[in-house]
């Protein structure tokens, strides 16, 4: 069966996409996972002065899951691009996430970034920087989308937080003119050691990552997808198998990126995809068919 | 397939391999079960002899539960250590696992074994000239006295600061335990500050030469 898909006129040779940050800008993971079998690479978040990243401990171990307090840590935009950007394998689509701390950022790295990429994600939702969310902030999440429309004529993701109303972000989104959503980042939560009474993280929060929150972002995914079915979603958050990229398809994501999993196995993404393949043969459907299929009434 | 063997009070464990395929002092793996735990969990190598590997783990942690099953392994991970000349080995607690390898590869001029408790010394094999310290003495204060200036370390964080500050004139090297998740230099989470920025435990190291790292912001 065929698992195509497009996407704002980009083709995806399947579905498969692989989140930003756990795996970086790709260099180790391709030693592992050859581009040509996974629909698209998304780079880690890329801003425009370099990133230290926060102190560690930066991950703490859950069960079914991974608390992580990164800090958006990254060289910068321009080695990124003298660094990075030449490797980066045209065999699957180019997505490279754009982050910073205002619009001038954004447009400064989307800029910059736009030629080498066949997407540019805008990342309004990191969980491990100081201060506020960007996207709930409505009228800055604004400025920073026309500011990237400005810079490039490349589709634009805009990836969301699960800690907000995810309806209410998509209304900016959509009102900004932007067709394809992330849902989403990493989810916010917190561990505490009960030895000392402290938090295990200094920051006190991390990020959220793994199976743990997957319900939470399907049902978040479904949700967007009932309230906009102009809008594409990109599901993401805790797939492990094939049986989870189905379940986020019929809620209503076109694509299905997948970080931590690949992360801690990155030979896995491949039994994923082959997974996939021999689950809509035996349902004889395209991959195209079942997304959405929840809001259709099911399988007929 | 899998061996375990438990010390008397059943506070540690050595898992047993068999493993056909090489691995260096200084190299670790992540160990997992089918079932867990979901982030495989890192474990320096104990022993590599006649194709059975060795691992040294502290019982009633997150992995014990899951030691049962089939483990799966992944690795080598981790730069080999090259062999240093005249060298102090010093380990600390379950940090001695490193150290026994290195110390069965390279063999050592002297040894310093720093344990919380009689249970882990009467459990490991421990070569015969070592001197060993239980608290409150510590490795530390015993290396002080060795006229030897290559040290190579693994233990606890308050260990590593304690031989840099008290030895300054010492080259010390630390084979550094963090928590990690990739294993592979790709998440940046087993992040250390180094003289040349924030460098990766698992694709860097595990070994750095102390004096080139941030022991504060690492071990904050
Ligand atoms: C170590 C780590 C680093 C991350 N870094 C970023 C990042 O730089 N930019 C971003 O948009 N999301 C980042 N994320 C979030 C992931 O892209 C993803 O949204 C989240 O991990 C949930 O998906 P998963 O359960 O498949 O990992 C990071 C997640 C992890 C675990
Ligand atoms: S564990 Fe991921 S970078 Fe070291």
């Amino acid at each position: 069966m065929d698992l195509s898909i497009e996407i704002e006129g980009i083709h995806f040779k399947n579905p498969i996409v692989t989140a930003s940050g756990p795996l970086g800008f790709g260099d180790e993971l391709f030693k592992y996972v050859s581009p040509g079998i996974i629909g698209g690479f998304t780079s880690k978040t890329v801003t425009p002065e370099p990133i230290t990243g926060n102190m560690p401990p930066r991950l703490v171990y859950i069960q079914n899951g991974l608390l992580n307090s990164i800090g958006l840590q990254n060289p910068g935009v321009d080695l990124f691009i003298q660094k990075t950007v030449p490797f980066l394998s045209k065999a699957c689509v180019r997505i490279i996430s754009v982050g910073g701390e205002n619009p001038e950022d954004f447009a400064d790295v989307t800029r910059k970034v736009e030629k080498f990429a066949d997407m540019i994600e805008v990342n309004l939702s990191c969980p491990n920087v100081g201060g506020k969310v960007i996207v709930s902030d409505s009228q800055l999440t604004k400025e920073i989308l026309s500011g990237c429309k400005a810079m490039t004529k490349k589709p634009l993701i805009a990836k969301l937080s699960l800690d907000l109303d995810v309806v209410r972000q998509s209304q900016i989104i959509s009102d900004s003119g932007i067709k394809i959503v992330n849902i989403g980042n990493s989810i916010q939560g917190a561990r505490f050691n009960f030895k000392t009474g402290k938090p295990f993280l200094k920051h006190v929060k991390g990020g959220l990552s793994g199976p743990a929150f997957m319900p939470i972002a399907l049902w978040k995914v479904y949700q967007v997808k009932e309230a906009f079915e102009d809008l594409m979603v990109i599901g993401l958050g805790g797939v492990t198998k094939a049986e989870d990229v189905m379940e986020y398809a019929i809620a209503g994501a076109s694509i299905v990126e997948i970080g931590t999993q690949t992360m801690i196995d990155p030979k896995s993404i491949q039994k994923i995809i082959e997974d996939l393949k021999n689950m809509l043969e035996a349902l004889k459907l395209d991959f195209k068919a079942i997304v959405n299929v929840s809001h259709r009434g099911g399988f007929r | 397939m899998e061996m375990l063997k438990i010390s008397e009070k059943g506070s540690y464990v050595l898992l047993e391999l068999p493993y056909n395929g090489k691995a260096m002092p200084g190299q670790f793996f992540t160990i997992k079960a089918k079932t867990g735990p979901y982030i495989p969990r890192p474990f320096s190598v104990y022993e590599l002899k006649d194709g059975n590997l060795k691992f040294l783990i502290k019982a009633g942690g997150e992995m014990q539960q899951f030691l049962n099953e089939d483990i799966i392994i992944d690795g080598p991970f981790g730069n080999p250590i090259s062999k240093i000349d005249d060298v102090l080995l010093i380990a600390g607690g379950v940090g001695y696992a490193p150290i026994h390898f290195y110390a069965l590869v390279y063999g050592f001029k002297e040894m310093i074994i720093g344990m919380p408790d009689d249970e882990l010394f009467d459990f490991v094999d421990i070569p015969d000239h070592c001197v060993y310290v239980v608290n409150p003495t510590t490795p530390v204060d015993l290396a002080k006295l060795s006229p030897l200036k290559n040290i190579l370390v693994c233990g606890p964080h308050e260990m590593i600061k304690g031989l840099k500050r008290d030895l300054p004139e010492s080259t010390l090297y630390a084979i550094m335990e963090e928590k990690m998740a990739c294993a592979r230099g790709m998440c940046e989470g087993c992040a250390v500050m180094t003289r040349d920025g924030v460098k990766f435990v698992c694709k860097d190291g595990p070994t750095f030469k102390v004096s080139e790292v941030d022991l504060e912001w690492t071990y904050q």
